[in-house]
């Protein structure tokens, strides 16, 4: 605390001098900023003089009636104040303030640092993870905070997303998700399945997971897996415990009792196009050209000895094998499950399954690749709680 | 079809010639578009396949012309009224601004103005301050209007002939030191949808966005750029309005630098619009100030040297990007 | 055809321009009552009161012609054939008028009926007409185009610069001035060096031609002379002499002129001068022209009734009719704000 007096400002452009009319605070009386403390008549009208920080009014140096002149003390307090008001020795210098500009500048509680010059990309970083800025040191332009200087201070701890695809599928199903994903400001791990071409197969799921966990970068994770991956996604999950921000769930597998079996013998059998199409026309997307086909033929030739034990894990004559319910009764992140209503593989109402707390949206029409009907849903599901993607329309 | 080469004039010409070979409603109207072959000769030789009717010297009556022009596209047929210089759109600012623009909207939907007003513009052959504008912040101004300005051959085509399928008034803005530019035209292969904008050029480290003659002084500084380490991405607006302006702030939140270049003096220019959009769209993703890079905001004047001077060149774009990436000025900064 | 046949339908025409002129008066009288009821859009109401003989030239075209008008155009479009509900909801600025209450009073516009446009532009639609003209002479469509403005588009450049395209290609175009003596407070004498305007037109080119405007008949026929050539392309000019009643636009007290000169040209009525002629050559029985009268006010009032009673369009419709449909239009501000200060979903 300490001593200090108020000035008389300037209320209005031509006032030199004002007429003390009332003083509304008494001397002992502790005021708050804002408090109107007196008022004055100037040439034009009368104006209420507030006060521009908390304090105690000790003494009125102009009495009700007296006139003053444009920075002339006019009381005696004593505040907290660092900066505003001059002492009296050092009045001569200082200009006075403006009322209008306090009345308008937000308070800053006193001890809390200036405000950092940061690049909005860093201050975005510093929001999303809890970063201090004032605590990063900048080497950007003019000493401003960069994206880059918040990562290397260990702010930018941002989790990555992992996605792990279905049975049968490849890291290229996921179409332009990674990419948006990584616009929005996401690291993005694509994963390939065991068995499915870069991972050899294995023989249990707990293998599965183990085969995966290497691959998994440090720091926080969001785990998206789809079908099978999903039954994945929960196993890393609850190896992870604490690291998962989230698990997002799609069309998930390991819900329910039954699958369709023409869609996994078909896809493990069919040597022709035609039959090919009738077991992809069950996952519900649009139809494929037969340059694709082919080439999709081709590759599932290439990868068959390898899903096959992947696929077994999964079902065995349209039954499911696996249930992941259990599991996902004691995984404490947040579950966000996304399931089409027309889903031609696994039964949608296998929902119901899932913990109670889980998250449920259902992409009415959608089939089995809810990812491909609803992209902007997804997207801003794995996504949600980051900043704002940026805005993409029509012009 | 495959690609050939041809110059930008040529390509125009053709998309003229090849409009009014498939519809017949397709009308020139302009000074000097006829047995003058228009002033820089873009019309060479159509009246002599299209007749008079249809490819019609105007005497020197800018509003009338464009008056004109929104008449015939009320009534049926689809006008490409030529402004021989679009620092001569003063003259024709009510035609253009009051009438083409807004008849579409004042009269609730029922008459729209298909029509095409091809002029040309900007600097690069002294032609001085009443001949060597970039007015498009003008049109741009102007709700109603469609704004098109074709940086490359290919682009100088399609563009030309996709606004001569819009239902609405384009005003199509060539540049005369474009005309004998020379590009690959692929007739069945358009650079872009119309109102895209089109990535020219990929790189990470900052976006530079440019339209019309200053794509290629973008392009060239890219390459030195390139050669200094730094990667430039580099996108053609190529239509100012409509513009999808997805693909900008896509770049932009990916690179967190931009740079937006025009030839049009500065001040209240489409660079100063398209900077406002992408600091407003792309806040949260930036780490330096958009800037922008315009002409000075000065008359053009008729010296050669002050001419160039005045405006940006590759030079300028690749120096001023490289401070905004690396922090090393540039020895002009240094006064 | 005889000749007592032909006397006998240019009879029946008279008594439809009568018709046609009463029902323009009362119109316009309601116009005055919409604004005096607060169920105008704005004030901008400029009456044609006085320049009813524009019948004349309306009923000189045929059904696919076209024209433009000034800001003083409803007399024009009523006489073309105009619903006058739907005018009077559009300049009332309802959803009903005939541009969606978009464009009001000055901006009336109909391509069914060939209304191309008012403009509150001083000449700002005249070569539109010549642009029309170009597409009726390359079509071989033998239609007619036809603007229609004041003495005040006599002294605006793009006046000559369209008379002179339409005089140079010989197109299928009529230029009518309907010279009220006005323009806005200015009398005519104060704007023109010299004020013979078929004169000027004449040295385009121009088949030009004057018309007493109290006198619609003698509009008619010469207009008739006028868009024959037009059509086979010879462009003409055809000046109306009329005089203004009132102000210029609703709010005009006309401070600029004298009450004496106002009773003299208030006296050059072609309302009146029509009815007088029909009863004095005993083509209109006072009974029958009274009861013209009576269903012209009758229908004007169902007209303001519509009009004050229709609804307002929709806040949407704002964006619409900037472009074509199913072409970008106009992006609100409430979502362009919303995108960059809305809090992520």
């Amino acid at each position: 605390m300490g001593r200090a007096v108020i000035t008389l400002p300037r209320l209005g452009e031509t006032m030199e001098e004002a007429t003390v009319t009332e003083w509304l605070v008494a001397p002992g009386v502790v005021f708050a900023r804002g408090d109107v403390l007196l008022e004055v008549e100037t040439d034009k009208t009368v104006v209420e003089v507030p006060a521009l920080q908390d304090g105690v009014l000790i003494a009125q140096l102009v009495a009700p009636g007296e006139t003053v002149a444009l920075d002339q003390p006019i009381a005696e307090i004593e505040s907290e104040a660092t900066i505003a008001v001059p002492a009296a020795s050092t009045a001569p210098q200082a200009g006075p303030l403006p009322v209008a500009a306090a009345s308008v500048v937000p308070s800053r509680p006193p001890g809390t640092p200036a405000r950092a010059a940061a690049s909005p990309v860093a201050r975005r970083i510093a929001r999303m993870t809890g970063a201090s800025l004032a605590l990063v040191p900048g080497t950007g332009r003019r000493c401003r905070i960069t994206g880059a200087d918040v990562v290397a201070f260990g702010g930018g701890e941002a989790a990555t997303v992992v996605l792990l695809h279905g049975l049968f599928d490849q890291p290229k199903g996921w179409r332009d998700l990674p990419a948006r994903l990584g616009r929005a400001g996401h690291s993005v791990l694509v994963l390939d399945l065991p068995g499915h071409g870069a991972l050899p197969a294995v023989g249990s799921i707990a293998e599965a997971v183990a085969a995966l966990l290497p691959h998994l970068p440090p720091g926080p994770v969001r785990l998206v897996g789809h079908s099978f991956g999903a039954v994945l996604a929960t196993g890393l999950a609850r190896a992870l415990g604490a690291r998962v921000e989230r698990l997002v769930l799609l069309a998930p597998a390991g819900l329910g009792p039954r699958i369709n079996a023409d869609f996994v013998d078909g896809m493990l059998r069919a040597e022709t196009t035609p039959a090919l199409a009738r077991a992809l026309t069950l996952l519900g997307a649009g139809p494929l050209s037969d340059l694709m086909l082919q080439a999709e033929l081709e590759r599932l030739r290439l990868c068959r000895d390898g899903m096959a034990p992947m696929a077994r894990l999964a079902a065995v004559d349209g039954f499911q094998q696996v249930d992941i319910s259990a599991d996902l009764s004691v995984i404490r992140c947040p579950i966000t499950a996304i399931f089409g209503t027309s889903d031609g593989i696994l039964d949608w109402r296998d929902c119901a399954n899932l913990p109670a707390r889980a998250a449920i949206h259902l992409v009415r029409g959608a089939g089995h690749l809810p990812h491909l009907a609803a992209p902007d849903l997804v997207a801003g599901l794995i996504g949600a709680e980051m900043s704002a993607a940026p805005v993409a329309r029509k012009g | 079809m495959s690609a050939v080469e041809t110059t930008y004039r040529e390509a125009i010409r053709q998309a003229l010639l090849d409009a009014m070979e498939a519809d017949p409603d397709v009308v020139l109207i302009g000074e000097e578009v006829g047995l003058y072959g228009g002033a820089y000769g873009v019309t060479k030789g159509l009246i002599d396949l299209f007749g008079a009717h249809r490819v019609i010297d105007a005497p020197i009556s800018e509003a009338g012309i464009v008056g004109v022009a929104v008449g015939a596209a009320m009534t049926g047929l689809r006008p490409v009224a030529e402004l021989m210089y679009v620092d001569f759109v003063g003259l024709v600012m009510d035609q253009l601004a009051n009438q083409a623009a807004k008849s579409r909207y004042m009269f609730g939907g029922q008459i729209g103005v298909p029509m095409v007003l091809r002029t040309q513009g900007g600097t690069g052959r002294s032609a001085a301050a009443q001949h060597s504008q970039s007015l498009e912040a003008w049109m741009l101004h102007i709700p109603g209007l469609r704004l098109v300005m074709p940086a490359t051959v290919n682009d100088a085509y399609h563009l030309l002939r996709a606004a001569l399928t819009q239902p609405d008034p384009v005003v199509f803005i060539e540049h005369k030191g474009l005309y004998t530019r020379k590009g690959m035209l692929d007739i069945g292969w358009p650079d872009g949808d119309w109102g895209v904008p089109v990535v020219r050029r990929s790189g990470r480290d900052l976006t530079i966005i440019a339209y019309s003659r200053m794509l290629h002084e973008a392009l060239a500084a890219a390459e030195v750029l390139a050669g200094q380490g730094v990667e430039a991405e580099v996108i053609d607006l190529r239509c100012l309005n409509p513009l999808d302006e997805a693909p900008l702030i896509e770049s932009v939140c990916r690179t967190g630098r931009a740079l937006v270049v025009t030839e049009a003096a500065l001040t209240g220019s489409v660079a100063s619009e398209i900077a406002a959009r992408l600091g407003e769209a792309c806040f949260d993703w930036l780490e330096e100030p958009i800037l922008r890079l315009g002409g000075e905001d000065i008359p053009i004047p008729v010296a050669p040297a002050l001419e160039r001077g005045s405006i940006p060149d590759a030079r300028l774009i690749a120096e001023t990007a490289r401070w905004l990436v690396t922090r090393e000025a540039p020895q002009w900064a240094a006064q | 055809m005889t000749a007592a046949q032909t006397t006998d339908l240019a009879n029946s025409g008279m008594l439809a321009r009568y018709r046609t002129m009463r029902r323009i008066r009362s119109f316009e009288e309601r116009v005055g009552e919409l604004f005096l009821k607060g169920e105008s859009a704005g004030s901008m109401l400029h009456l044609s009161i006085g320049e009813e003989a524009v019948v004349g030239v309306a009923d000189a075209m045929d059904a696919g012609d076209t024209f433009t008008t000034h800001h003083r155009g409803h007399g024009v479009f009523l006489a073309r054939g105009a619903d006058p509900a739907r005018m009077m909801a559009e300049i009332a600025g309802k959803e009903a008028g005939y541009c969606r209450g978009k464009g009001g009073s000055m901006h009336i516009a109909d391509r069914a009926l060939g209304h191309l446009g008012a403009n509150a532009i001083v000449g700002g639609g005249i070569p539109h007409v010549v642009g029309a003209g170009l597409t009726y002479r390359n079509r071989g469509s033998g239609q007619v185009s036809v603007a229609f403005f004041g003495d005040g588009a006599m002294q605006q450049g793009i006046l000559y610069e369209a008379m002179n395209m339409a005089s140079l290609w010989q197109l299928p175009c009529i230029f009518v001035c309907i010279n009220n003596q006005y323009g806005m407070g200015t009398r005519v004498d104060r704007s023109a060096g010299r004020h013979a305007f078929d004169a000027r037109a004449e040295a385009f080119g121009l088949a030009a031609a004057r018309a007493d405007g109290t006198d619609v008949e003698a509009v008619h026929d010469a207009a008739r002379a006028l868009a024959a050539g037009a059509r086979e392309g010879r462009p003409a000019f055809l000046e109306i002499d009329a005089y203004r009643f009132f102000g210029h636009a609703r709010m005009d007290k006309s401070p600029y002129r004298t009450p004496e000169e106002e009773a003299e040209g208030r006296a050059r009525d072609p309302v009146g001068h029509a009815r007088a002629k029909l009863t004095q050559t005993g083509l209109g029985a006072e009974e029958d022209l009274a009861r013209i009268d009576a269903e012209a006010g009758a229908e004007m009032d169902l007209a303001l009734d519509f009009a004050v009673t229709a609804e307002a369009p929709g806040m949407p419709t704002m964006f619409e009719d900037v472009y074509a449909p199913g072409t970008p239009a106009p992006r609100p501000q409430a979502a362009r704000l919303a995108a960059i200060l809305g809090e992520p979903a």
